[in-house]
């Protein structure tokens, strides 16, 4: 059995695509739906959290600008901030108060040049320039505009600081119009990016805020976002809100997903083929004998049988092939037997024809000369020939009777009444041999048989019984019902038997253990059963004797 | 010259009877609390300043507590001045404090600041007592820079500074090194002065104790911040294996609330060595602390030490109050006594300098003093030299309603947590270079 054109090749091929199939639609759905979610996560909502982070930030910066512009136009400040002067500590509880929130380190004011004059701690003062030998240094740091506002920084946070910027503007200008110096608000950097929020969505989207010196996450420390970003409205020349979206982090868990499904399913694949090449190889061995067997069947070999092994189907078909093989046996030895049978048949009914005739002629003649003859030793062997020819006449009967057999005339024959003539007949015989024949009780049995053909078959039995007995021998007739169409009769003896070997021959004609017998006795009275729509069984007795079974039919009213 | 006497403390109701509150001068200014002798009674009037509304109002109701406590004590004892104390309302703001401590200098003629919370408002008063030269006694506030960079001969602090719970905390992780591995720190704390400096003295300490550690973040949200959502995704981006804190009082609690909502504590271990062992924490972990258990210490504790003198102070506040005290109550309880021996050593309000010296070495025997220890001030940095305790949370209902408390104790001495004269003189040296600007 070759593979590529093997049922177990297909199976095969159907179960690797029924397991691997699914898998790799479940993978394209993932894919599908993974874009989708991107897709859908990146699109408008992430321009509403935008804008309103946008609005937040520039609400914060509305205020503290409102607040720097109270401050810079404050008429004593810049006397203040030049001098220091300030009857009655109006301008210093000024500044405080207005530095007491948490959103500033303080108040700076600065003259003409880049470093602070005065300062003014504020709520969340620490270190430079308040607390510490660093004084704030500005130069170098980016500077937007916006407005008369002066936006300088972000410095991003270091080791001693916080991350912070200026919101500066000038001073009220002297009556002359010279420039008084500036105020600026020493702004915490983290009160502007807290203000976006922290990640969402199990860290995919990250808030960050754009800068002019760089990218800033929601605490306020420096970043360096990833590929995608989408991007905000500005809130200052420069400055934009935006969101990191990390679509590996996004996707990846259905990449995991997905590789994990396609792993799966090549180690289904793997195990199928494998589990299926086995099988295949198991499935070969046990089908090749049916395969040789049913070669050996269809080459006349019709005693070929296969070995049995296992309790599943094949090991079922196994069993019925057997049986078939079997049946087809007999069949073709019945069918056989019937043709040389009915060959025989018509062989011996035309010599038994061609011999009768000549036969009584040479019996007349015989006769004949017998009585003209006066010598008393050759008379004696002319009444020998006689004899003898009276014997080949009876042989010759025998022959066209199993030749010709009569059909038979069916009628009530009760057992008992069977049995009864039976015993009339041969009782004598037996008692001249000292036998005992005994026919039991059976009145309750009553067959639809021809009678005397029957009666010819019962006497047949009973001569072989008496033949085969010694003195003191038994012989039973026995008769009973078996079931509601048929009756069994046995007959039984005790006598020498039948060797095993030839029981099965012993109805076949013309053959005999006897050495003068015809061997005719057994298959006619087979034949006038099967006549008369029954059987003839010799059956083998455990101990010593033989036992013919005959099953008939009974009689049934119209 | 006054007396001393001793005397043990009494019951509630002499506790009780002690005790006057009353307005001075007038109407009263809403918050405003007098305590002690009446205005034209009192030899010596002391001007607290405490948050008494908003986020840190626990604090401010304590060290009221705490300083009726003090005065009663004084009272039993005997031999003391008779002394005015005046409470208003800084509303953690330095512009109301330097206004209110204005006028307890120029109206109430205060001998005496005290108290404040926060150190930004520390700082700010400081600098009222210096050019007043009116001596300011520190009972709450703890950025080691008042007693370092910031430090005037009229300042002084008797609760334990940043220096000190950082030093202990430092010498507590080192320990545990070795039998945790932890190695990666980060640092979260309230973006003012206190935070960074506690960051600072943290890292100074760990340094000096040659520590193998990696700082792997500092984190600074505003004080009083309502959300620190962010900041916890943050902290567990940057994987540390410990965290340390600044954040303090309700700040601290509303962090650890939001941190228990998340698996924070999966892989983190929390310390904050000077505030974290607060009542108040205790009370808001209810019975389910963090699965791998905090480190936590604070100025003062209601279970440790195990002393008379703390079981007395402890006891004498719930008698009074009704439930038991945070740490501040002890720190405003020191700053009056500290006063008052002052007075009495210096015999009298009249010389500041006299003050000054009284308090540069003067000795205390405090609630938190350990047996066979008394407090002392150190007249170096008029810092006050206290023993410190860490512990961890532990199931313990002997101060209902709290399920929990601090518990196995490791306990550093007083002397091992002051700063090298070294590294006062180093950061004093920095700090002179720095151009004196500030209004």
């Amino acid at each position: 059995m070759r593979l590529r054109s093997s049922i177990v090749r297909k199976y095969l091929l159907i179960s690797l695509l029924g397991s691997v199939a699914p898998m790799i639609a479940v993978g394209a759905l993932y894919d599908r739906y993974a874009g989708a979610l991107l897709e859908q996560i990146t699109g408008e909502r992430l321009t509403a959290q935008l804008t309103a982070t946008a609005s937040r930030i520039t609400a914060f910066l509305d205020v503290r600008s409102y607040q720097i512009e109270t401050l810079s136009n404050y008429p004593a400040l810049p006397v203040f901030a030049r001098t220091g002067y300030d009857p009655g500590g109006e301008i210093g509880s000024l500044l405080r108060i207005e530095a007491d929130v948490p959103d500033l380190y303080g108040i700076l004011l600065f003259d003409q040049g880049p470093k602070p004059i005065r300062i003014v701690a504020g709520q969340a003062a620490s270190g430079a320039p308040y607390w510490s030998n660093l004084a704030l240094d500005l130069s170098g740091k980016p500077v937007t505009r916006a407005g008369d506002t002066e936006v300088i920084g972000p410095v991003p946070p270091s080791e001693d600081q916080s991350g912070y910027l200026l919101m500066r503007q000038a001073m009220r200008p002297s009556p002359s119009g010279a420039s008084q110096g500036s105020i600026a608000l020493h702004v915490r950097l983290a009160s502007i990016t807290e203000l976006m929020g922290g990640p969402s969505l199990a860290g995919i989207i990250q808030p960050v805020l754009k800068t002019p010196v760089g990218f800033f996450d929601s605490v306020g420390k420096p970043v360096v976002p990833g590929r995608k970003l989408a991007a905000g409205p500005e809130v200052l020349p420069g400055w934009q809100p935006m969101l990191v979206i990390d679509p590996d982090q996004l996707i990846s868990p259905f990449v995991a997903a997905r590789q994990g499904l396609f792993v799966t399913g090549a180690l289904v694949a793997i195990v199928t083929f494998v589990l299926f090449t086995r099988l295949s190889g198991k499935l070969r061995d046990r089908i090749t004998p049916l395969v040789k067997g049913a070669e050996a069947v269809a080459a006349g070999n019709l005693d070929y049988r296969i070995t049995e092994t296992g309790d599943d189907e094949i090991s079922g078909l196994a069993k019925t092939f057997n049986a078939m093989s079997g049946r087809l046996r007999e069949n073709v030895d019945r069918t056989m037997k019937v043709e040389r049978l009915a060959a025989l048949g018509e062989f011996a009914t035309g010599v038994a024809h061609e011999i009768r005739n000549p036969l009584a002629t040479i019996k007349t003649s015989v006769q004949a000369l017998g009585r003209g003859e006066a010598d008393s030793e050759r008379k004696d062997i002319l009444r020998d020939v006689e004899s003898e020819i009276d014997r080949l006449a009876r042989v010759m009967e025998d022959v066209l009777a199993f030749g010709r057999p009569h059909p038979p005339q069916r009628s009530a024959v009760p057992v008992d009444e069977l049995f009864r003539r039976v015993f009339v007949l041969m009782n004598r015989a037996a008692e001249e041999r000292q036998l005992t024949l005994m026919p039991a009780d059976s009145r309750a049995a009553v067959l639809n048989v021809d009678r005397d053909q029957i009666i010819q078959v019962m006497m047949n039995l009973v001569i072989n019984s008496i033949q085969a007995c010694q003195a003191g021998g038994h012989i039973t007739l026995r008769a009973r019902l078996d079931g509601a169409d048929s009756a069994v009769i046995e007959v039984e003896d005790d006598g020498s038997g039948i060797a095993p070997d030839i029981l099965g021959k012993v109805t076949d004609p013309f053959f005999t253990t006897k050495s003068r017998g015809t061997g005719l006795g057994l298959a006619i009275s087979r034949q006038l059963v099967e006549l008369n729509g029954g059987e003839l069984h010799i059956a083998p007795k455990a101990t010593q004797g033989t036992l013919v079974i005959l099953q008939l039919p009974t009689w049934k009213e119209q | 010259m006054f007396v001393q006497r001793r005397a043990h403390l009494g019951a509630a109701a002499i506790v009780m009877a002690c005790l006057t509150a009353g307005a001075a001068n007038g109407a009263p200014a809403r918050g405003r609390v007098e305590l002690g002798a009446a205005a034209d009674k009192a030899q010596v009037t002391i001007g607290c300043l405490y948050p008494m509304t908003g986020r840190a109002a626990i604090y401010g109701r304590d060290s009221v507590a705490g300083i009726r406590l003090a005065l009663s004590d004084l009272a039993a004892e005997g031999g003391y001045p008779r002394i005015r104390v005046i409470v208003d309302d800084d509303r953690s703001k330095a512009s109301f404090a330097v206004r209110l401590a204005e006028d307890y200098i120029a109206q109430d003629k205060a001998k005496f600041l005290c108290g404040m919370v926060s150190s930004g408002v520390a700082q700010a008063v400081s600098k009222v007592a210096m050019k007043h030269r009116v001596v300011m006694i520190g009972t709450d506030h703890a950025s080691s820079r008042l007693t370092i960079e910031g430090l005037h001969p009229y300042y002084f602090r008797v609760s334990n500074d940043s220096y000190t719970s950082m030093a202990a905390g430092a010498r507590y992780l080192a320990q545990i090194q070795a039998k945790t591995k932890w190695k990666r720190v980060a640092f979260i704390g309230p973006d003012y002065d206190y935070g960074h400096v506690s960051w600072s003295d943290f890292r100074s300490s760990l340094d000096s104790l040659g520590v193998s550690y990696e700082a792997v973040g500092t984190f600074w949200p505003k004080l009083y911040e309502p959300d620190y959502s962010t900041y916890i995704q943050a902290l567990q981006k940057s994987e540390p294996d410990i965290v340390v804190t600044a954040l303090w009082g309700g700040d601290f609690v509303a962090f650890l609330n939001q941190a228990r909502t998340t698996d924070f504590f999966e892989n983190i271990r929390l310390a904050n060595f000077d505030t974290g062992g607060n009542y108040e924490v205790m009370l808001a972990l209810g019975n389910t602390p963090p699965p791998k258990g905090l480190i936590l210490s604070a100025r003062h504790h209601n279970n440790w030490p195990d002393t008379e003198q703390n079981r007395r102070f402890v006891n004498a506040f719930h008698a009074m109050e009704g439930r038991y005290p945070t740490y501040a109550a002890e720190g405003a309880y020191s700053g009056i006594m500290a006063a008052a021996k002052a007075v009495v050593k210096a015999g009298g309000t009249k010389d500041p300098d006299a003050l000054v010296r009284a308090l540069e070495n003067l000795e205390l025997k405090l609630p938190e003093d350990p047996e066979g220890f008394s407090s002392f001030i150190d007249p170096d940095t008029h810092q006050i030299v206290q023993a410190q305790a860490v512990g961890e949370v532990v199931p313990d209902t002997s101060f209902p309603p709290a399920k929990v408390m601090l518990g196995k104790w490791t306990v550093f001495r007083a002397e091992d947590l002051r700063p090298p004269p070294e590294l006062v003189r180093s950061r004093r040296a920095k700090a002179a270079e720095a151009v004196e600007m500030s209004e």
